[in-house]
């Protein structure tokens, strides 16, 4: 099922169905995706809806403004399993808004690490695209090709409109290591993604994200 | 606007008042729960908290020095403070990439209203406050280790809180480990009796990160907290993390821990019918239920798999079958291999739930 710009009209969403946000300075720039936490309704570009995201911090009551669209579509069995799968980590997020440091939930490169990387793991740490790709990989849907070789590099420049960046003095916390480019997972590439027939979704070939694949 | 969540004791607000009263005109440091505020002059002030300090930002007239404790401005000052830094540091920062607010010794200006109401009524709005915040991350696991085991669990418990969620975020040593890991676990088992919603999350992370410095011999550690029951429900942050005890240190033979085998295997009995899995809170405790039995490498396990195949609900039959082959690669993964009892017990356990 094709992905969709919602300011050409609105589109009816599924629980889980991923929901992609602009970039307020960027034009077609996605910087963010969050799987819909609501029921089934018919949503509307820039309505605020019913998100579970790492945002961050990982929030499954979140709320953001939705601007593009896309899903696999899930079936009923699927949905639930992301349920109970979110259901054993949610522990791991609540309330982190108050929790010093809440930041360092978010993890760009790789887009999901656990943490600590070694030892008995506490919790794990994603990307906001990260977060919408295990969730699939659970139900055993893998969207999008992550292997390095795999994706387009990504400048500086593209890097900070992606994650809305002023000051990369710390992006080492995040993955990000050294000059760039990099090959990183950009947001966007989620929706190119899910811009394919559910057969070429669930035929087992991920998705290789292509240059300006950041724009939807 | 964030409204105020904290509120001094009154016992605290008395002290204010009495500092107040006491030394009307000398620099004053005033503590209050865990800020304590420095006056350094009459219209600069440095607020101390656990993560980091506010100077300088506060357009706010009023008279420190007042005697009476409702007129004590300070004493407003002290209850607006709250409230302005978590407006400062969680609603207004989240309007803006989090990965720009970050790192020692940044400096943001930050324009913020705020409501008169938390002030007195000469306060109007902040103007370019400017707002120095030490990162987490650079808290000496010294200091947090000594304060985790040292502070007074009923008189600081909301220092505490604060301090428990750092930790989890921390790197700590061996020796650290060895001490935090039952005053942690100790915590998490008084507060799990606490009404207070905000107790949830330290509770938990608590569970966490004490879960996290075990070996397997002292896994036991977390039996009590697998008791259900309690205004802080336990059982599943403890029950996830036995699990994760034992996949990162594989046993090296079978049924090593029968005690604790048996009462996890208490627990996938009472879960393991389709009502209990028809909530998802519960299917995700059986889950974690059968994939703690497998880690642990208990035989306990091994008539489970029948018992998941006669449920006959397909989406939980597949869910458990790739927990546990993600526990399988999870083993693989590991450079020292794994003991071949225990991965071929896993394996079996694959084959039958797999099997048509």
């Amino acid at each position: 099922m094709p992905a969709f710009d919602l300011s050409k009209g609105p589109q009816t969403l599924a629980r889980y169905d991923v929901i992609g946000q602009h970039s307020p300075d960027s034009p077609q720039f996605i910087t963010h995706v969050a799987l819909y936490n609501g029921e089934r309704e018919e949503i509307s570009h820039d309505q605020a809806i019913d998100v579970a995201h790492m945002r961050p911090p990982l929030q499954t009551d979140g709320s953001i403004s939705a601007h593009a669209a896309g899903c696999v579509p899930l079936d009923i069995d699927e949905i639930r399993m992301i349920e109970v799968w979110i259901a054993k980590v949610e522990d791991e997020y609540r309330q982190a808004d108050d929790k010093p440091g809440f930041r360092k939930q978010f993890h760009i490169d790789p887009p999901w690490e656990d943490y600590p990387r070694t030892g008995v793991r506490r919790y794990r740490r994603y990307s906001c695209a990260g977060f919408i790709l295990y969730a699939h990989r659970k139900v055993q849907i893998d969207l999008l090709d992550i292997n390095k070789e795999k994706l387009p590099e990504v400048s500086e420049d593209t890097l900070r409109r992606a994650y809305r960046i002023r000051n990369t003095a710390h992006l080492e916390d995040f993955g990000i290591h050294g000059n760039g480019p990099w090959r990183i997972v950009l947001a966007g590439y989620v929706l190119h993604a899910l811009d394919r027939t559910p057969e070429e979704i669930r035929s087992g070939e991920p998705y290789q994200a292509m240059p300006d694949d950041e724009l939807f | 606007m964030t409204k105020n969540s904290i509120s001094p004791s009154m016992h605290d607000k008395h002290k204010l008042g009495q500092q107040a009263q006491s030394k009307p005109k000398e620099k004053m440091r005033l503590q209050w729960g865990p800020y304590s505020i420095l006056e350094l002059t009459q219209d600069e002030r440095v607020v101390y908290f656990s993560g980091g300090k506010v100077f300088r930002g506060l357009d706010v007239s009023g008279d420190i020095q007042s005697d009476s404790l409702d007129e004590v401005k300070g004493a407003a000052l002290a209850n607006a403070i709250p409230g302005l830094l978590r407006a400062l540091l969680t609603e207004h920062i989240r309007g803006t990439s989090p990965l720009d607010w970050d790192i020692e010794d940044l400096s943001v200006d930050i324009e913020y209203p705020i409501d008169s109401d938390l002030l007195s009524d000469e306060a109007e709005h902040i103007e370019d406050c400017a707002v120095t915040v030490e990162d987490a991350s650079n808290w000496d696991p010294d200091r947090l280790t000594d304060m985790l085991i040292n502070l007074n669990a009923d008189r600081d418990w909301s220092q505490l809180r604060d301090l428990i969620l750092l930790a989890e975020d921390t790197d700590f040593t061996p020796e650290q480990s060895a001490l935090l890991a039952p005053r942690l676990l100790d915590l998490a088992t008084r507060f799990r009796e606490s009404h207070d919603p905000q107790d949830e999350p330290p509770v938990w992370s608590a569970i966490r990160t004490g879960a996290s410095m075990l070996y397997p011999d002292e896994a036991d550690r977390l039996l009590p907290l697998l008791e259900p029951g309690h205004p802080i429900e336990t059982s599943l942050v403890a029950l996830k993390m036995l699990g994760r005890i034992f996949e990162a240190q594989p046993p090296n033979e079978i049924d090593q821990y029968p005690i604790l085998a048996g009462k996890v295997r208490g627990i996938a009995d009472l879960l393991l019918n389709r009502y209990a899995i028809s909530s998802t809170q519960s299917a995700a405790m059986a889950q974690l239920a059968i994939y703690a039995l497998a880690a642990m490498a208990s035989n306990k396990i091994l008539d489970l798999v029948q018992v998941v195949r006669d449920l006959n609900v397909t989406w939980f039959r597949r869910q458990t079958f790739h927990e546990l082959a993600e526990l399988r690669d999870y083993w693989n993964d590991r450079p020292t291999g794994v003991a071949p009892e225990p991965q071929q017990l896993l394996e079996r356990i694959l084959r039958e739930i797999q099997a048509e």
